[in-house]
């Protein structure tokens, strides 16, 4: 369980639909070990009230991280966070569509203005992360 | 003369400066019911724009006394209610026109949010039980009614004047009698509902100490609606019960015992304001400013109307306590029964 507050950061002008930003917040929490399970997420109702949007939208987000087995959706009572292994064998469509997203955000982020010193810089950082 | 004649001026001067307080009771990012700066409220137009509105809340406060003291004088029951009603609803204006000269202040809010993902660990205070204890009430009123039903006389009291005299009466039958019973538990239902609704709004600010402000807020909202409820089970089933226990001394307690409660409550909300209002504006710039309701959805800075908001209940912009979104369906189911108590106490005759 998690003692320290589970703060999600939701940013409802960005260029994201909330729903992905919400499956992508607490994925991102799940992976990096923020969120233990055993952990009860909000129920649907909840989240909706407190974050102004739409019940369906964060019904949406669970839904997807329910089909992902990370959640155990229970009605009226949040979410559970189960414990998940990794699969046994990575997906080859998962692992050729990670390199081309990749690839497409670097050539985004480049064509905004940033330099390749500092994504190169930011990938390394993240690589580290994981490897440690 | 009897002194309690003078109850009305009295309530009308509280009324007064209860207005006079109300735009310090919001939270610092809210003023007049517009999302401004929590800094505004200290500029020279957020206090020109306060002076105006305090000039004007004296002077409608002053008119109001002086009715309510020409009724004292003249022992007129319509001119309190003149008096009562002006001070009620004429504030109103002075707040509609301030809000109007605060709006092009406004500021965007954030739409960067933050929800606590950690469960919500308030409730209902007593549980289930302090749920059901008004019903129980009701219900041992409507037992005792039965079994001295002849006693109740033909025509029993069902309202009683500010000197604790009765001053309406209906006949004996069983609509009249179990009628404010059956009232007595729509609106304790109501009430009862709406706590358990508030124990679940919105949370605005999640962490330091904003967050235990509104949180202390919160649940001095549920306390309030909770008490409420016993106090109007227990008018309800005592209403029909002094028609077989006459005698103005129970009246009177009666009355005095809603004042009183109504009184602590309103001292209560005064003293803590609304969710954050009490802190200062360094204590609060973490947080973005604003309540996460869109001041487009705000009525006149009064009624909230916002469909696309999934919440039943949220803070009052102007005023204390919650509100309903009047946007969502379901308040149009449970804003009847709030009001039942009001709108009975109009329609007796």
């Amino acid at each position: 369980m998690t003692t320290a507050p589970l703060i999600l950061k939701i940013d409802l002008g960005g260029d994201a639909p909330v729903y992905r930003q919400i499956v992508d917040a607490l994925r991102h929490a799940l992976v990096a070990g923020d969120i233990q399970p055993g952990h009860i997420l909000p129920p649907v109702r909840q989240l909706a009230i407190d974050l102004g949007v739409h019940f369906n939208t964060v019904a949406e987000a669970y839904r997807i991280l329910a089909a992902e087995g990370w959640l155990d959706l229970r009605r009226r009572r949040g979410a559970l966070v189960l414990s998940r292994k990794a699969p046994a064998r990575p997906d080859v469509v998962a692992s050729s569509t990670f390199s081309r997203r990749l690839r497409e955000l670097v050539a985004e982020l480049r064509a905004s203005g940033l330099s390749p010193a500092h994504i190169a810089r930011e990938l390394r950082s993240l690589a580290e992360g994981l490897e440690k | 003369m009897n002194p309690i004649t003078w109850f009305p001026a009295l309530m009308i001067l509280l009324l007064g400066l209860l207005w006079y307080r109300m735009p310090q009771l919001t939270r610092p990012g809210i003023f007049f019911s517009v999302t401004v700066d929590p800094g505004f409220r200290e500029t020279p137009e957020g206090l020109a724009i306060r002076r105006t509105y305090n000039t004007r809340i004296g002077i409608q406060t002053a008119v109001a006394l002086a009715v309510a003291i020409a009724a004292a004088l003249l022992s007129n029951q319509a001119l309190y209610a003149v008096a009562i009603g002006w001070e009620s609803l004429a504030p109103l204006i002075a707040m509609k026109s301030a809000h109007e000269r605060t709006l092009p202040f406004a500021v965007v809010p954030s739409r960067v949010l933050e929800v606590d993902l950690s469960p919500h660990t308030e409730s209902l205070p007593g549980g289930m039980i302090a749920f059901v204890i008004p019903f129980a009430l009701l219900a041992a009123c409507a037992a005792i009614l039965h079994w001295n039903w002849d006693q109740i006389p033909q025509n029993f009291p069902v309202h009683w004047g500010i000197d604790g005299n009765p001053n309406r009466w209906v006949e004996r039958t069983p609509q009249n009698v179990y009628g404010f019973l059956a009232l007595g538990t729509l609106s304790c239902l109501a009430m009862l509902v709406s706590a358990a609704l508030v124990v679940r709004a919105r949370r605005i600010s999640v962490s330091g100490e904003p967050g235990r402000s509104e949180q202390s807020f919160r649940r001095l909202s549920v306390w309030t609606l909770l008490i409420s409820a016993y106090v109007v089970a227990f008018s309800f089933g005592a209403l029909p019960l002094l028609a077989i226990t006459p005698g103005a001394s129970a009246a009177r307690l009666l009355i005095g015992l809603t004042l009183l409660s109504m009184a602590v409550i309103v001292a209560l909300f005064v003293r803590h304001g609304q969710g954050g209002a009490r802190l200062s504006g360094a204590q609060t710039s973490s947080n973005p400013p604003g309540d996460r309701t869109p001041d487009n959805c705000w009525k006149w800075g009064l009624i909230y109307v916002n469909p696309d908001d999934p919440a039943l209940f949220v803070e009052k912009r102007f005023g204390l306590g919650y509100t309903v979104n009047f946007g969502n369906r379901w308040s149009w189911i449970l804003l009847p029964a709030i009001l039942v108590v009001p709108l009975a106490g109009m329609l007796i005759r």
